[in-house]
């Protein structure tokens, strides 16, 4: 149900101003009819995760965006960083809370009745007062509350209650200038009134409680109508600039990194950073191999975009790679799994081989016609405890034997992904070297590869044939890692967040690693900047050199 | 070994898009064998009867039953032994023309469309096609004592939850 929104219109081509707010789909099929009357188009506002868009909606296609879509996001290396970002839990958790203090401070509590609420604020209270008071309730008296239940705490950091007269023990005095000032065009700001100019500062605690008390001062003082039906708006300057302050206060208190302003708007207002550029290159990539497509040319290249361009070239681009035979959704081929049958109960091959191996959250388990599992919210309490004894149960007393030759299908519930395990017994397991006394054959175990670097992708020299043969790029290993357009913060290279980092793959780790498509592969430290980002599941646990 | 092929992939289809998303008061799921297994190809389903009809209130239990060819051949479908209803058979196996491999019968039918189709048939006897002679010959010659007859079952079959 995507609209248009005025930070759209740099990036996105089709929009105007006038647009804003107007659907995306018939917006853009107008744009499109505009320069090419004579097309059919059919645009669909609507929610993607609506029902009726299924696997049979897409199947009447004969070119899907979703499959170029992922390698859109993926050579996007900025949309990346700042997904990255907004997983960011503890401090998007502590900025919701702080939206909820911005609610629930300025107009639940506001508009309420009740005199005795600590928010109200009595007649012999100035500004100054008044804000002190809600700052010591919300993060010194309230923390002391939640500290009071020591249960919470045993296994964590215990948050330290924070007093406005403790880090800010003197009074607030006007600042540069322009603190009070009536002049109704400008719109309020406490960093303005502070004089902080910088966005992307990252304020002391110090700084954020002042923040604090001025945003809410101006609350009161220049926009008091609003006070009783205000909603956090990211383009709101006061309203981001209260949220900042806030949840960096509270973040101090949990010890948690404070965020700019800057980085605090894009974690609340979701907001991706993107540019132009980066969007058309991309989507005329998408465009030429959607040509190819629907021209069932074959010739398909997949492209990277580097973020140093070599030899002025910014493109590279190389074949796909070959299906990965050992992957089990690309190549079809049936797995074998060792397991003693007499011992191994069916919960040990859930765990073990279908949630870690094949990665499988929602699995169906038949053996031939007889379901022996299933999992979701939507079964039957029968059904529950039927599947409960079940996974309590070896393997070969299971109510349909599964024994040595038995083929198992599992499916899952939310993908479209099946395979069949075909089951050998085995007595007798290497305590050391197969402590799960199950072994997994046909599945991706990161196959030790070092000698074979030209054939284990596609994309050699001899490969991309729009570019001079690289022989550079044969000797090396490459550091593989997302790409920035460096956006973010001009100037300096945008640091990768945490999430790449506790990703790099070790590739001696377990299979059960395999299966995380958003990997990112560290190869040898080089200084050779060559950038990619692997999404497309396939190949993830292979050492690559190009 | 047994129980390979078509019929169970297209099984477990079905399984997964019944779980997905079902009309409302329906039910339909693999047969809980005695043993505790769960057959796929025997389904246990409920069918309430439409609101507004005097099928109203009553929740139909049905069997369906597929066959290792399908779905090139349909399941056979069936009420319990002696149900009340112009096009169903004393056995209790139902009379419907997507029902029959020679006439409307479909691979693309899916168990949903069987259900629901089943339940438009409760209240919309096809009297052109009769399979029993108690429910026909009521339907046509004496409709008050159909509907008492059809109200009465309905009460036969209460919400089992």
């Amino acid at each position: 149900m995507d609209t248009i929104e005025v930070s759209n219109l740099n990036r996105q081509f089709l929009f105007r101003q006038s647009h804003v707010g107007q659907s995306k789909a018939k917006v853009a099929r107008d744009a499109v009819l505009r320069f090419r009357p004579h097309i059919s188009i059919t645009p669909y506002h609507a929610n993607v995760k609506d029902s009726d868009f299924n696997v049979n909606f897409f199947k009447q296609f004969n070119w899907n965006y979703w499959v170029p879509r992922t390698g859109y996001s993926a050579c996007e290396g900025e949309k990346q960083s700042a997904m990255s970002v907004s997983l960011n839990l503890p401090q998007r958790r502590i900025l919701s809370a702080q939206l909820q203090v911005l609610h629930r401070s300025l107009f639940t509590v506001f508009s309420s009745e009740n005199k005795n609420n600590v928010f109200e604020r009595s007649d012999d209270e100035d500004w100054e007062q008044y804000g002190r008071r809600i700052y010591d309730h919300v993060f010194g008296y309230n923390i002391e509350l939640a500290l009071s239940d020591e249960e919470t705490w045993k296994n964590r950091t215990k948050p330290r209650p924070m007093y406005s007269r403790d880090v800010l023990p003197d009074k607030m005095t006007q600042q540069n200038g322009n603190a009070d000032k009536t002049d109704d065009l400008s719109p309020a700001s406490a960093m303005a009134s502070l004089g902080l100019k910088n966005p992307q500062d990252i304020w002391c605690l110090m700084e954020n409680t002042r923040v604090f008390l001025e945003a809410l001062k101006l609350f009161f003082t220049s926009r008091k109508k609003e006070i009783g039906n205000l909603s956090f708006d990211k383009d709101d300057q006061l309203a981001v600039e209260f949220v900042t302050a806030a949840a960096n206060i509270r973040a101090a208190s949990f010890n948690i990194p404070l965020h700019s302003l800057f980085e605090a708007k894009g974690i609340a207002g979701n907001i991706v950073h993107a540019v132009a550029t980066t969007n058309a290159i991309v989507a005329g990539l998408i465009v030429i191999e959607a040509i190819k497509v629907l021209k069932k040319d074959g010739c398909y290249r997949m492209t990277y975009c580097l973020e140093h361009p070599s030899k002025k070239m910014l493109l590279m681009p190389v074949e796909p790679f070959e299906p990965n035979k050992s992957c089990c959704v690309c190549s079809q081929t049936p797995l074998s799994l060792e397991i003693n049958t007499h011992r191994s109960k069916l919960r040990d091959f859930v765990e073990k081989i279908v949630k870690a191996k094949l990665g499988m959250n929602s699995p169906l388990i038949m053996c031939g016609l007889a379901l022996l599992y299933e999992v979701g919210d939507d079964l039957e309490k029968d059904m529950i405890e039927n599947y409960t004894a079940n996974l309590e149960k070896v393997l070969s007393e299971l109510p349909s034997p599964v024994t040595g030759g038995t083929m198992l299908t599992v499916e899952d519930l939310q993908q479209e992904f099946t395979c069949n395990i075909y089951i050998k017994h085995r007595e007798e397991f290497d305590e050391e070297k197969e402590p799960d006394e199950m072994v997994l054959s046909g599945w991706t175990q990161a196959p030790p590869e070092k000698k074979d670097d030209k054939t284990s992708i596609g994309n050699g020299a001899s490969t991309s044939k729009s570019l001079p043969t690289e022989p550079m790029y044969a000797q090396k290993d490459i550091e593989v890692k997302e790409i920035s357009d460096g956006t973010a913060s001009p100037g300096k290279k945008r640091k990768l967040p945490e999430f790449s980092e506790g990703c790099t793959l070790d590739h001696s780790n377990d299979a059960d690693e395999t299966m995380n498509h958003k990997k990112i592969q560290k190869l040898d430290d080089d200084d050779d900047d060559l950038v990619m980002l692997d999404h497309w599941g396939k190949d993830t646990s292979k050492k690559q050199r190009l | 070994m047994s129980g390979g092929g078509i019929a169970r992939g297209r099984l477990a289809e079905e399984r997964k898009s019944w779980r997905k998303n079902h009309p409302h008061g329906f039910v339909a799921r693999p047969d809980n064998a005695p043993d505790g297994s769960l057959d796929l190809m025997v389904w246990k389903c409920i069918i309430p009867g439409k609101p507004g009809t005097d099928w109203e209130g009553g929740f139909f239990p049905l069997t369906l039953h597929f066959s290792e060819d399908y779905p090139s051949k349909p399941p056979k479908c069936k009420f319990p032994q002696g149900f009340f209803h112009p096009n169903v058979y004393p056995s209790g196996t139902v009379c419907l023309s997507i029902l029959n491999e020679d006439y409307g019968w479909r691979p693309a039918i899916t168990v949903k469309q069987i259900l629901v189709g089943i339940q438009d048939l409760l209240d919309q006897p096809n009297p052109a096609d009769p399979a029993q002679t108690d429910g026909y010959q009521l339907f046509v010659q004496d409709p008050t004592e159909y509907r008492r007859r059809v109200r009465q079952q309905s009460k036969l079959y209460p919400p089992t939850l």
